[in-house]
């Protein structure tokens, strides 16, 4: 039991990750009906960036420095990898071209910091906290505050500033809001930087967990889409359920079968969710119209 | 039929049947290249590099049906490869079964696993698809990983030179020498391409081909056509499948090593990009991609050469960019960031000591030089160029000359019971009622108009009858071989094979496909070849499609479309796209016409003609369900009118009577007398 419980705890902590990339999906998809193929690799240079950054200006500075950096990021993918193909109403336009650049951002990344994994430093404490029979690490408590103070963050925002409320009715209308004067285009542009950002974010969060490297982020982002899925990629906080039942189902599977397959339930879940109900378990079924 | 004399029998221009000639030219080519390089090269790398290519060709060009034809975006390709290169390597590091067991089984293994990979291609499309075809890669790749006692896992499995051939068994030797058993393997590699030419080249103009392309441009109106959208995407992905999988075992037995990690991602996209820059619909686009990405890493490890190119990309970019701002053209600010690019690439390698690393940059680049610039890809471009190369739509059984009947005669007539029933049906979406227990009954051989306000339920009513939606309650009965059938709950497709055919409102054409190819898959039911005549090309096989050409072109003369047979849906005016779509919906020789707005944006000329067609057809005993909103039409043309009001039937007789009844009136101009509030104009 206690095993058990151990395994939940660190599970919790995955999940929290997996929801943060989740909500980034959903920023997208919502307002432009797209997303990010390459969200893995925003999460991968967030994370690099912030190690490079951490022996210069330390652990606490360097985290809106990311932020900025994730932001920039997305709008530079929005510009060069969405907009042109969504003004020629390509799908596979922007498919390819998002994971076009997920692929240099890469390569790059593996030009600059190397093909090695790195080691985040941890900004707590790396000894555990004895809760009962548990054992937690300071900072799986950090990934979880920081996922959902990150989500919270964003809800506050596109709930109460006025660029956020643009962002809702972009997400509700997208007609009807560009008929209403707000330049959607930049909205979407938004939505972007927000989500490139929470992933950055998520990065620099997991690091010192896992390890860091350019191909850090690639079955994380692909684990996550299964939880946007799960949640309902249209709106709701249903990633943060989806997260934790994905990260404790892989702890699970990691610790009782082999950690070789800890990634299966993850694309297992994915590929049955859609194969059965592709609006996800929190989903409205849409009706079609002819 | 006066349509047909007006009607050109138009005879293919001199640039189709060019094109046919350019194709047999390029296999004829292919052959003789194919043959010949081992004898002008000898170099056992260069070969070997040709077998590359070659294979990977298989591979994209089954790709292709997946892409081109069907539409869908598969990131699961380089998984099948896998799964075809471990099939024949496993075979052997358990069995010691050699390249031609292999061979077999790879094929056979991977379909099966294509067939799973068609079950969610069946429910989602676009980025979903492309996720789950990219989990169900990554899946693949973790299990050859950890399988460890089948696959040997990371270490992979080593493999002797392939036995091609044994003459040891039949107690012979070699007839050419042991030099030319080297190259066995090489033309067996290039046979497997030639066949895979031939089959692709089959099955995408067979009705198997029109079938994925029907339901890349419109899976609504593809049901409707009794093509089933299911079985068709499980058809394409299974064959494509098969082709990844002789691809992965052809590989594996030409580098003779197989590891879990040679299968990933990167070979994906690069797939991806191979058929995109090649040229998506084509078989020389796959061939182009397959050379380009083979040779590609082979160009970037000499940075002597890289620089070159570099240096000529940017000149010519130079050049474009400096005509473009001297000619003041219109998109000279939309090119210049390209430009600039490919000028500031040759500096970035002048910089580099080697561009190897940077691989996987320079194939992201030009997966988005060729998403925004090429997106039809080489062979794309150079068609549209050139119009020569053009594929001939109509490459088989050219008849475009009208003969035989348009429309086959349906029982009709003076028959009293109702062909079709519709009993109290309940459309419910939520909480709203869009079908609040309507009854109709639809006799046989009458024109039955449907009318009623905007939002009354006459489209949900259409969507019902056809089985798009299934409906909440009661029941859809309609007359056939002298017992009723019930259409509710059944699957559109089987709706239309029961003889209920359908335009829609908003045209949705196969928009891709010409207007004959259009009818043809109206006419999909005439075919009763299976796959096989497709690949074979059995005598069966060009019968079925010599009639088919015959009648479709009959049909698109009966509707005045004769002339416009080898144009492009999209390319066609729209008053022409609905008449094609009435055209497409009689190719399924129904016994009950549902057409929806026909005269929605049509000319009043037009309108009177199509009038004159729809008599026709009725007087073919087809029965008509007419929604309209043109109410001279639905006057003069129909027998029976029902009115629908927010859900309700308010009305039903002649039209005459419906004219004055007074619910009518109202449901359309509200009540008169007593509305006490002032009129306003």
């Amino acid at each position: 039991m206690a095993i058990f419980l151990q395994l939940i705890a660190s599970g919790v902590a995955v999940g929290m990750i997996y929801a943060a990339i989740a909500f980034g999906y959903q920023l997208t998809f919502a307002t432009s009906k797209t997303l990010n193929f390459g969200q893995g690799e925003a999460l991968a240079l967030g994370a690099l960036f912030g190690l490079t950054l951490v022996p210069i200006v330390g652990y606490w500075l360097m985290i809106p420095l990311v932020l900025v950096f994730g932001f920039a990021l997305g709008a530079v993918v929005e510009r060069l990898g969405v907009r042109p193909a969504v003004k020629i109403k390509s799908e596979y336009g922007w498919i390819m071209a998002t994971i076009a650049l997920g692929i240099i951002f890469r390569n790059v990344a593996e030009n600059i910091w190397g093909r090695d994994d790195l080691k985040f430093p941890s900004p707590l404490p790396e000894a555990a906290i004895q809760v009962g029979d548990t054992r937690i690490l300071p900072m799986e408590l950090l990934i979880v505050a920081g996922a959902l103070l990150m989500m919270l963050a964003v809800e506050i925002f596109n709930r109460k500033s006025i660029w956020g409320k643009a962002v809702v009715a972009t997400s509700n209308d997208i007609d009807a809001a560009g008929l209403m004067g707000i330049n959607t285009q930049k909205v979407i542009t938004l939505s972007y930087s927000i989500s490139a950002m929470t992933a950055a974010f998520a990065g620099v969060l997991v690091a010192p967990v896992t390890l860091t490297g350019a191909t850090m982020g690639a079955v994380l982002a692909l684990k996550a889409f299964a939880v946007a899925i799960i949640g309902g990629l249209e709106s709701g906080l249903g990633v943060i359920v989806g997260g934790l039942i994905l990260g404790v189902a892989e702890t699970l599977t990691g610790f009782y079968i082999s950690t070789g397959y800890k990634d299966v339930p993850g694309l297992i879940l994915l590929l049955v969710v859609l194969s059965i109900r592709p609006v996800g378990l929190f989903g409205k079924a849409v009706i079609k119209k002819v | 039929m006066a349509q047909s004399t007006l009607a050109p029998a138009a005879t293919p221009a001199a640039a189709p049947r060019l094109g046919r000639h350019v194709g047999l030219l390029g296999a004829v080519l292919l052959v003789v290249f194919l043959a010949a390089f081992p004898h002008v090269v000898t170099s056992s790398y260069y070969i070997h590099l040709l077998v590359v290519i070659a294979i990977y060709a298989i591979l994209i060009l089954g790709l292709d049906i997946v892409v081109g034809y069907t539409g869908q975006v598969s990131l699961g390709h380089a998984g099948l490869f896998g799964i075809g290169a471990y099939s024949a390597a496993v075979l052997f590091l358990h069995f010691k079964l050699g390249l031609w067991s292999g061979l077999i089984a790879g094929t056979a293994v991977t379909s099966v696993f294509g067939l799973l990979l068609a079950v969610p291609a069946l429910r989602v499309t676009g980025p979903y698809l492309a996720m789950v075809t990219l989990a169900f890669g990554t899946i693949i790749q973790i299990f050859i990983n950890e399988l460890t006692p089948l696959t040997n896992g990371p270490l992979g499995i080593t493999l002797p030179p392939a036995r091609v051939l044994d003459f040891s068994l039949i107690g012979m030797s070699s007839p050419w020498g042991a030099a030319g058993r080297k190259l066995e393997f090489y033309y067996l590699v290039c046979a497997a391409l030639l066949l895979t030419i031939v089959v692709v080249n089959r099955v995408v103009r067979s009705p198997f081909g029109r079938a994925f392309e029907a339901l890349r441009d419109s899976p609504i109106a593809c049901d409707c056509m009794g093509v089933s959208v299911y079985r068709y995407k499980v058809y394409a992905f299974v064959i494509s499948a098969a082709l990844a999988g002789l691809a992965g075992a052809l590989f594996a037995w030409s580098e003779r090593y197989v590891a879990p990690n040679s299968y990933g991602f990167e070979l994906t996209v690069l797939f991806l990009l191979a058929v995109t820059m090649g040229g998506r619909k084509s078989r020389a686009g796959p061939l182009i991609g397959s050379a380009i990405i083979v040779m590609m890493p082979n160009i970037l490890a000499d940075i002597e050469l890289v620089r070159m190119m570099a240096g000529a990309i940017a000149l010519a970019a130079l050049v474009v960019g400096v005509r473009a701002f001297l000619r003041r053209q219109e998109n000279r600010y939309a090119i210049l960031v390209p430009v600039v690019l490919c000028v500031l690439f040759l500096p970035a390698t002048l910089a580099l000591q080697s561009v190897t690393d940077f691989r996987l940059t320079v194939f992201g680049l030009m997966i988005l030089f060729v998403v925004y610039y090429l997106p039809d890809g080489i062979v794309g471009f150079l068609r549209d160029k050139i119009p020569a190369l053009r594929p001939a739509h109509t490459a088989e059984g050219r008849v475009l000359t009208a003969q035989g009947a348009a429309l086959v005669a349906q029982r009709g007539g003076a028959d009293a019971d109702p062909l079709l029933k519709i009993e109290s049906v309940l459309m419910q979406f939520g909480g709203l009622k869009a079908l609040a227990g309507v009854d109709i009954a639809v006799r046989p051989g009458t024109i039955h108009g449907l009318i009623g306000p905007n939002g009354s339920g006459k489209s949900t009513m259409m969507n019902v009858l056809t089985g798009i939606y299934i409906p909440t309650g009661g029941s859809v009965t309609l007359a056939r071989d002298g017992g009723m059938q019930r259409l509710n709950g059944r699957t559109p497709s089987e709706i239309a094979s029961a003889g209920v055919a359908r335009t829609f409102q908003n045209v949705q054409l196969f928009r891709e496909m010409t207007a004959l190819e259009n009818v043809l898959v109206g006419l999909h039911h005439t075919f009763k070849g299976t796959i096989v005549d497709a690949i074979f090309g059995t005598p069966r096989r060009r019968r079925e499609e010599r009639e088919a050409r015959v009648r479709a072109v009959a049909i698109l003369d009966f509707m005045g479309l004769g002339g416009l047979a080898q144009v492009e849906a999209r390319n066609l005016p729209y008053g022409k796209q609905r008449l094609l779509e009435i055209a497409r919906a009689l190719a399924l020789d129904p016994v009950l016409l549902l057409l929806d707005e026909p005269a929605a944006g049509l000319t009043a000329p037009d309108i009177a003609d199509l009038t004159a067609i729809i008599r026709k057809i009725r007087d073919a005993g087809i029965t008509v369900i007419l929604i309209e909103h043109h109410m001279d039409v639905v006057m003069g043309l129909c027998d029976r009118v029902s009115v629908l009001d927010f859900g309700h039937k308010i009305a039903e007789g002649g039209a005459r009577e419906i004219q004055k009844d007074p619910k009518v009136i109202e449901a359309y101009l509200g009540s008169p007398v007593s509305d006490q509030e002032p009129a306003h104009a």
